[in-house]
């Protein structure tokens, strides 16, 4: 089950990551700090909730 | 780039099949190659490379056309000429070579191989310094420079030579894991680089974007805008493009280096994967860097220097300064580890971790000469045609040789130590491909095209000569 919550979190990490760029491309989100300041935190998450799972998995 | 596939695919024989082929039970799906190349080809050189094209003049046409087409070639040869041999024989390229060309001429290949290694652990050490200077502000290596700078320069190289080289002497498997968990991740922070690189050229051109045909102009007009390249550079045509983008993985496909990877495949058609490497590191990752590049330019045109760190700072703050050392330092801790092993074939008493050691304190050496990484486009051609002669020896030994009456494994099969008929080839074929580009006839780019061609015939030739000479006698 964690390892199932910890899977999503990263999923959507990668997602939330690249959005903001999107948004900020199209001019739907105008300040490229507020981009960097959410690619942060979603760098920090993905490094966290990825090893979860994925460090156990690759050393299998 | 120049990078590390081969090995994770080594890793299942560290301890099994390097002498023996690889038994059906362990063979990997097509999922595993593509996985392996889209995160093994988004290095830390993607950076240098990217905007070396822009100083070199690079249009738009050319460079969007010119990667589409040469990434093709590349996986054509991944394709046609690597993986059929590695699925029929499932050796690693060492031993096949130790078949054909005996122990001796193994060690010097061995040799070369190792060296480029180090020089390209060094460059890759090179981009990864270059965040340092983001924080501490010392002076960092210029587009023509080909010396260390400053003692800052120096000091930062040390500091992430020396840590990649502990890193990798102490814990190499748990860095490449570590590696595989941010591989998806700075995929798409290349990308990103590329989304804010194109609003901030918008903006600052003051472009109204409604159509893919604005983009295109954009991409004309202020990225890719052709013409002269920077003083001190190249100037890239398609053509230089297109041979580019196809020779850079050279020792990979032609030169056979992934005969170790593809090895495990279940189906030689499985090289197709090695588009998702190409498509992504080798076309996205290089143009989004190209932008950030141009970019720069555009706001200051004197100002040339190809500096990943504050580039990808510029574009996406903290989180593309990590991505920079993440970059540089998973393709870096692999490299130096397969020079280390190359090394180690050479004098196979000292134990691993004092080659590997040794092999990143000279790869930290070489990363301060930034010659190395501002020259990246010259190197990586360098390095596909030094090793490329033997990739055309294993070709013909595999396919042709036996169709004109002569012994395949020759090495092996007459118990010689050192085949002359392949290192001739080599050594001659290197020779004639050096006097081209010496004297002005071919580009390094081109050369090794006619080069491998050359190779294969005169392999042909002269193990006509060889082998009947030593059965005369």
């Amino acid at each position: 089950m964690i390892k199932q919550i910890t899977q999503i979190v990263s999923w959507l990490c990668l997602i939330v990551l690249v959005v903001p760029s999107v948004l900020f491309l199209t001019g739907k989100l105008p300040s490229l700090d507020q981009v960097k300041l959410i690619m942060l935190i979603t760098t920090v998450v993905w490094f966290v909730s990825t090893p979860l799972w994925m460090w156990k998995e690759k050393g299998q | 780039m120049i990078e590390t596939h081969e090995e994770q695919a080594q890793k299942p024989s560290s301890g099994e099949f390097e002498r023996e082929p690889v038994p059906k039970s362990v063979l990997l799906g097509f999922k595993s190659f593509i996985g392996m190349y889209a995160g093994e080809h988004c290095a830390g050189t993607e950076l240098m490379i990217g905007p070396l094209f822009v100083a070199a003049g690079v249009s738009a046409f050319d460079v969007v056309v010119g990667l589409l087409v040469g990434n093709a070639l590349a996986v054509v040869s991944w394709l046609l000429l690597c993986a059929p041999i590695a699925t029929r024989v499932r050796l690693t390229l060492y031993y096949q070579l130790e078949k054909i060309c005996g122990r001796h001429l193994v060690t010097l290949y061995n040799l070369a191989n190792g060296v480029m290694f180090c020089f390209l652990a060094g460059a890759m050490i090179t981009v990864s310094a270059t965040v340092l200077g983001v924080w501490f502000n010392f002076p960092m290596p210029e587009l023509n420079d080909l010396y260390p700078n400053s003692i800052g320069w120096v000091l930062a190289v040390v500091a992430v030579g020396g840590l990649i080289a502990i890193v990798a002497a102490y814990g190499y498997q748990v860095v490449a894991k570590f590696a595989n968990i941010a591989a998806p991740w700075m995929v798409l922070v290349f990308l990103v680089f590329g989304l804010i690189g194109l609003k901030q050229f918008i903006d600052v051109t003051n472009s109204n974007i409604t159509s893919v045909g604005d983009v295109w102009k954009l991409a004309k007009i202020h990225i890719w805008k052709g013409g002269e390249p920077l003083p001190g550079q190249v100037k890239f045509t398609f053509w230089h493009v297109t041979f580019f983008a196809w020779f850079c993985n050279m020792a990979m496909h032609v030169g056979m280096s992934d005969l170790s990877v593809f090895r495990f495949a279940k189906k030689s058609w499985y090289a197709v994967a090695s588009g998702a490497g190409m498509y992504v590191g080798h076309f996205m990752a290089w143009l989004s860097a190209s932008i950030l590049y141009a970019y720069q330019l555009h706001l200051d045109p004197t100002d040339t220097n190809v500096l990943p760190g504050p580039l990808a700072y510029r574009a996406a703050g903290l989180t593309g300064l990590i991505c920079v050392i993440i970059a540089g330092w998973t393709t870096a801790n692999p490299t130096i580890y397969r020079a280390g092993l190359a090394f180690q074939a050479i004098v196979p008493k000292w134990s691993r971790f004092t080659v590997t050691l040794i092999t990143g304190a000279i790869a930290t050496i070489a990363g301060m000469f930034p010659a190395i990484a501002m020259k990246l486009l010259g190197f990586v051609a360098l390095y596909g045609m030094l090793l490329m002669p033997m990739g055309a020896v294993v070709f013909v030994d595999f396919w042709l040789i036996k169709r004109f009456g002569l012994q395949s494994n020759y090495a092996e099969s007459s118990k010689k130590h050192f085949n002359l008929a392949a290192g001739l080839t080599w050594f001659i074929t290197l020779g004639a491909c050096w006097w081209l580009v010496w004297t002005g006839r071919i580009e390094i780019y081109f050369v090794s095209l006619p080069g491998w061609f050359f190779a294969a015939v005169l392999y042909i030739v002269l193990s006509f000569l060889y082998q009947k000479k030593l059965k005369a006698n």
